[in-house]
């Protein structure tokens, strides 16, 4: 019977050929953890806004700094916008401790408003 | 390997010099497969027009050879002459033989291989296929036996009378879900509560796992055998895997249920979750749900070998696609005609083939050069976020949150690890890649100079776009990074910092880093001014002063210009 058949020409024997394949892994990456539910800012969740119920306190990015100064941000902010005659005082305990090496003054204006509206009188 | 003469082909090795066989030792030799050599069998529902089949070396290596090359590896016994075998071979495939026709298959093609022994009885040197994009950095965590005995009892998960009632209850519950009750009173659940986020990360971090078990526990039920399951580095992701190359030799259900068993046990987590709820009333568990869901999309992507990829090279018939694109290529090139590799391939696999190498290709090329010019901005990012979840682990580890600190070293390494991912993938990308380039550039007269130059001119073109220049600022909530914001960086980079020009700097308003804010180490002033709707306007004058070290002293004076009267100034004094 093979006589009958023509013989592999060179062309065929070229054709045939062999390949790697590679190690099969089926993986399951955790990039997509949900990380965007992290609580990633302090000013998020953890700096102290301590507010009286009663005071609305706009407040003001403004910060004094230097551009090798760190200066904190204490959110306790005390105002008395709508309340002619009247004292509010804000009170935050901060615990954050700050090393430096630079002495510096800065100072850092800004202006500011805000629409308040309040419901009881204050003290 | 030994340089051989041929009558049908072109000489190996070189050396014409050498004493070369002659017919009757041709004739008389006795070829010997490799150790641990085993046959597979052909590749069921190929997408060649002749099935390949496949091969197991010794070293676990899986070939996947033509089918004539495969029937002289059969027959190759270590009993049958060179002359047995082209007679052998005659019968078998109903072809006329030579005994060339045979010295060359079984010494040009088998040998360098490594399924059989050389002329002189040694072994080639074997090298284990090394893709770009494989896994990298894997550390074994269930060996083979383990894998298979913890994978075994799931089995029963794949029988139809399971299988079918829980896919369709997994599209109705998720649907309804989704489209008809929502999710947010989990979500909110979820944020106030860092207990039951770390719930939710541990969850997430087990259903991955779970999905792997899904893989090992479908190969089992069509009958393979799960190799090892660890943890590795997938490009620049961490990632968890289960070796599945036993699949290759499963009929095409088989390795689809491979393939879909992960995504089928993330239905289930679904289901499960769904249950849970349902039963216990607790909302924040329903947020599991998406990020199942978010996580069956993402691999169902067929960019990168992630389950996406391998269900359409099965159902291609083409076990390997990536190595599909360089033959592809070039027969897009006008002018080339279709080489051999392309016209094994039926024509509807071409058509498919094609359509896959012209979606993913560019994709992968726009991510690397996008990447590229965006890298000093993912690195700034990812350290600004590093730094704000590190400051919120002391913080809480000070209050003693425990779950709080746990999840902010979640955070942190999540938010570190793709960076040193990508540090690394470039790296290796890097060596490769001019590895590559430098040995094949030695064939031309002038190819290793040319090389140099290329590499001097990719170097100087990184260092153009990496150079620090003001760019390394965190990304800002306001940037959208769309595909047109994008491309608008090509055109940035003469100015040597296209992720961030000086322009966009004063767009986004100084680009500032959220750990600096956090600690006021470098905040840039910032103003703002509303209209008042009430007539008045106060300013406020803040003079921060600061001293010495550990000392730190803040008032504030509000100075109201209400005219229903004087505002009373408020202070407060802060002290650490």
């Amino acid at each position: 019977m093979s006589d009958r058949q023509p013989e592999l020409t060179t062309e065929e024997l070229e054709a045939e050929s062999a390949g790697k394949l590679p190690d099969r892994q089926a993986m399951t990456t955790l990039g997509d953890l949900p990380t965007g539910l992290l609580p990633d800012s302090l000013l998020d969740l953890d700096v102290n806004v301590d507010l009286d119920a009663d005071v609305a306190a706009p407040i003001d990015a403004a910060i004094a700094a230097n551009a090798n100064v760190a200066a904190p941000i204490d959110a306790a902010v005390s105002a008395n916008v709508l309340s002619p005659g009247s004292a509010s005082v804000a009170n935050a305990v901060q615990t954050s401790s700050i090393v430096q090496d630079l002495d510096g003054v800065a100072e850092a204006d800004a202006t500011q408003a805000s629409d308040i509206s309040q419901g009881d009188s204050t003290t | 390997m030994k340089p051989v003469a041929t009558t049908g082909g072109p000489a190996v090795g070189g050396g014409a010099a050498e004493p070369q066989p002659t017919d009757t030792e041709d004739a008389a030799w006795v070829p010997r497969r490799g150790d641990g050599v085993e046959l597979i069998g052909e590749y069921d529902a190929s997408g060649y027009r002749r099935a390949p089949a496949l091969v197991r070396r010794g070293d676990g290596q899986i070939l996947q050879l033509t089918p004539v090359l495969y029937a002289t590896l059969d027959a190759i016994d270590g009993q049958r002459t060179l002359g047995e075998l082209a007679e052998h071979l005659s019968a078998t495939i109903e072809r006329r033989v030579s005994v060339e026709n045979v010295r060359v298959l079984a010494e040009e093609k088998l040998a360098p291989l490594g399924v059989i022994l050389q002329r002189d009885g040694s072994e080639a040197e074997l090298k284990r296929s090394d893709p770009l994009l494989g896994l990298r950095l894997r550390a074994t965590v269930l060996g083979e036996r383990l894998a298979n005995a913890l994978a075994a009892p799931f089995g029963f998960l794949f029988h139809p009378l399971i299988l079918l009632p829980a896919v369709v209850a997994f599209f109705a519950a998720a649907g309804w879900l989704l489209f008809v009750r929502g999710i947010a009173g989990g979500t909110r659940e979820l944020l106030y509560s860092p207990s039951l986020l770390l719930a939710v990360f541990g969850v997430t971090i087990l259903s991955a796992g779970f999905h792997e078990f899904g893989h090992a526990a479908g190969l089992r039920y069509s009958g393979g055998r799960s190799g090892g399951m660890g943890v590795g580095v997938y490009i620049v992701w961490p990632a968890f895997f289960t070796d599945v190359t036993d699949a290759y030799r499963l009929p095409r259900s088989g390795r689809l249920r491979t393939d879909l068993g992960g995504l089928y046990f993330n239905a289930l987590i679904v289901l499960a979750t769904i249950a849970v709820w349902r039963l216990t009333g607790a909302e924040a568990v329903l947020v599991l749900v998406p990020l199942q869901l978010l996580q069956m999309i993402h691999q169902l992507l067929p960019v990168v070998r992630l389950d996406g990829y391998h269900i359409l090279a099965d159902l291609c018939g083409v076990p390997d696609l990536f190595a599909r694109i360089k033959p592809t290529l070039l027969r897009l090139v006008p002018g080339r005609k279709a080489g051999p590799e392309v016209k094994a391939l039926k024509p509807w696999v071409q058509v498919v083939v094609t359509l896959w190498v012209l979606f993913v290709v560019p994709l992968l090329l726009i991510a690397v050069l996008f990447t590229a010019i965006s890298f000093p901005r993912i690195v700034a990012t990812a350290w600004d976020s590093s730094a704000l979840q590190w400051q919120g682990v002391g913080k809480r580890f000070d209050n003693g949150e425990w779950a709080g600190v746990v999840v902010g070293l979640i955070g942190t390494a999540a938010t570190s690890l793709p960076v040193l991912g990508s540090v690394f993938m470039v790296s290796r990308l890097t060596r490769k890649t001019s590895r590559g380039i430098w040995s094949r550039a030695s064939a031309f007269p002038a190819g290793r100079p040319l090389a140099l130059v290329a590499g001097a001119a990719l170097v100087a073109g990184l260092a153009v776009l990496w150079w620090p220049n003001g760019e390394y600022r965190p990304i800002q909530p306001g940037e959208r990074g769309t595909v047109a914001d994008a491309f608008r960086t090509i055109a940035e980079v003469p100015t040597g910092r296209p992720g961030l020009t000086e322009e966009r700097v004063k767009e986004l308003g100084g680009a500032p880093a959220r750990a600096d804010e956090s600690t006021g180490a470098t905040v840039p002033q910032q103003s703002s001014t509303t209209t008042p709707a009430s007539g008045q306007s106060p300013t406020t004058t803040a003079r921060a002063t600061t001293r010495t070290t550990d000392e730190v002293r803040a008032t504030t004076t509000t100075s109201p210009t209400s005219s229903d009267g004087p505002g009373t100034g408020g202070s407060d004094g802060t002290t650490p």
